[in-house]
């Protein structure tokens, strides 16, 4: 019969620590992110014990005095991990394998250099991974159709032939940046304030080393980002020129100073007026650009219009995310009259299929864009109306730095007047194709 | 392992019962009270307060005032000197990570 375990109290807990078998997905990575590496271990190890020797195996545990969990002592064998409190292992018979916490192996000596004879119960020690559900495969997803685009670009007498060096810096940014005309401005939007309201910012990503952040949280969490969401908007407004390890440039405005505002916890939801709040801090700190790629289905909601009517009588614009209702009306903040609503295309720049419509005043790259995301994963591929947003942010703060004149609604007006025109209705794609000056 | 909370006192289930419907009638809302431009934030905190606002957030840059209060508190505060617009907090969710689309 299997040891129950001690019921836990919060005191042990606390000792167990971050690497515990007790300790949360959330604390882990937490505990990796702000480790800063690359790797992929959480800092704890897996048993696979030889086949049939589930019992032996056990008893070896207990042989060195590890307080084991299992998973028999459970209804359906359905471990509820918050009551494991100090177990070192928490032991799976039908897997015939077991979770050791990382200071229970330590303290014992075990590692993945450990040796077992072949009456050893155990067979080997692995380390144990974070696995994400995106593969490392997706990034390339929007470099190879670049390639495509370029390809079937040139063989097509009507579209925008790129010349050779254009093709080879193309192959050098996102798609994105390109459709953007990012890489041949000489602007990076040097004193000029961009927020992203979202769900955090990976502080700590090796990409943004040296960049001045400035953060504020109104959802009671850390502004680290365990979403991804906010790291990705963040990434493509304002990522770097050159980023680690000769990854391909993604983000635009990269001497833009970063305003982080989360709103949004790290499940992805508001937290009461946490959205208004994080709009009023960014309006209070002066950004002359304020992005937020979120919203919800429903008619303009007066505390939004408000808003970005303040925004724009202090020289401030509000670029937000038209939705991603597969052509539904253009949801809030977007809907604001005093907001403008971004909406998404592809790379073939046909607006997306997932893209609200109406309301909708400019339009940018939201199909497979490469960005940011928190350690260990560093990078993303990720679509929506929430990626063309800072597409429009960055590029707007490219267009600020130009001139001290263009600010709110003159802003608004140039973002407007110099966007690329595409065969498309306005209701879908606004002005056009957002550029870079 | 037994669970420790569900419980099978009748009693203690009806006492619960009567707890949740309790709850209900007085039920609070989230309210957002948006302000005309160049309003004075400080007296309309107080006269929304007042009209029974329990006042949350005072967001002076945007004009705009969040609280809880009942359910039927909109037309009260609507009435306040310098409100444009009462309405209820629209949550607002982009799902959880690795949404397919957001």
């Amino acid at each position: 019969m299997a040891k129950r375990p001690n019921s836990p109290t919060s005191s042990s807990k606390a000792q167990a620590g971050v690497t515990s078998t007790a300790a949360s997905v959330e604390e882990m990575l937490l505990a990796a992110q702000t480790r800063g590496t690359d790797s992929m271990e959480t800092g704890r190890f897996i048993v696979t014990f030889k086949d049939g020797a589930v019992e032996e195996g056990i008893k070896a545990l207990r042989a060195q005095s590890m307080r084991t969990a299992d998973a028999r002592d459970f209804s359906d064998q359905a471990v509820l991990m918050d009551t494991l409190g100090d177990a070192d292992a928490l032991v799976f018979p039908e897997v015939g394998a077991a979770l050791i916490g990382a200071s229970a192996a330590q303290s014992r000596s075990m590692s993945v250099a450990s040796e077992f004879s072949s009456d050893d119960a155990m067979q080997i020690i692995e380390p144990e991974y974070f696995v994400f559900p995106e593969g490392a495969q997706d990034y390339l997803r929007g470099f190879l159709r670049a390639t495509e685009t370029i390809a079937r670009d040139l063989g097509d007498a009507d579209a925008a032939v790129p010349d050779a060096e254009e093709e080879v810096r193309a192959l050098g940014h996102t798609w994105g940046l390109n459709a953007c005309r990012v890489p041949a401005s000489v602007r990076n939007g040097l004193g000029i304030k961009v927020a992203v309201l979202d769900t955090g910012f990976a502080i700590g990503h090796p990409d943004f080393a040296g960049r001045v952040i400035t953060s504020n949280s109104f959802v009671g969490q850390p502004v680290q980002d365990l979403h991804g969401h906010g790291t990705h908007c963040i990434g493509t407004a304002l990522g770097p020129q050159a980023p680690t390890g000769g990854t391909p440039r993604y983000g635009i405005a990269f001497r833009g100073s970063i305003f982080v505002g989360k709103v949004l916890s790290n499940a992805g939801g508001s937290v009461g007026g946490s959205v208004l709040a994080g709009m009023n801090w960014a309006i209070a700190s002066g950004c002359q650009v304020i992005s937020l790629s979120l919203g919800g289905a429903g008619p303009v909601q007066a505390a939004y219009t408000a808003a970005g009517q303040a925004a724009l009588r202090r020289g401030l614009l509000i670029v937000a995310a038209a939705g991603n209702g597969n052509g539904a009306p253009t949801g809030f903040p977007a809907n604001s009259p005093t907001i403008m609503a971004v909406a998404s295309l592809d790379n073939n720049l046909r607006p997306s299929s997932f893209s609200n419509k109406g309301k909708i005043e400019i339009a940018a790259p939201g199909r497979d864009v490469f960005s940011a995301a928190p350690m260990p994963r560093r990078y993303a591929t990720m679509s929506g109306t929430s990626m063309a947003t800072p597409h429009v942010a960055g590029c707007a703060a490219l267009w600020a730095q130009t001139s001290p004149s263009l600010r709110g609604t003159a802003l608004w007006s140039r973002l407007r007047a110099s966007a690329r025109v595409l065969p498309f209705p306005a209701g879908q794609v606004g002005a056009g194709l957002v550029q870079a000056p | 392992m037994r669970p420790l909370l569900l419980r099978d006192n009748v009693s203690d289930c009806t006492a619960l019962e009567n707890h949740m419907v309790t709850t209900r009638k007085t039920a609070l809302k989230e309210w957002v009270v948006t302000l005309a431009p160049d309003t004075a934030a400080g007296p309309a905190r107080t006269a929304l307060a007042k009209a029974g606002l329990q006042v949350g957030q005072v967001l002076e840059e945007i004009g705009v005032i969040t609280g809880r209060g009942a359910a039927n508190l909109g037309a009260a505060l609507r009435r306040v000197k310098g409100v444009t617009d009462v309405a209820e907090q629209a949550a607002i969710d982009i799902g959880p990570p690795d949404t397919p689309v957001s």
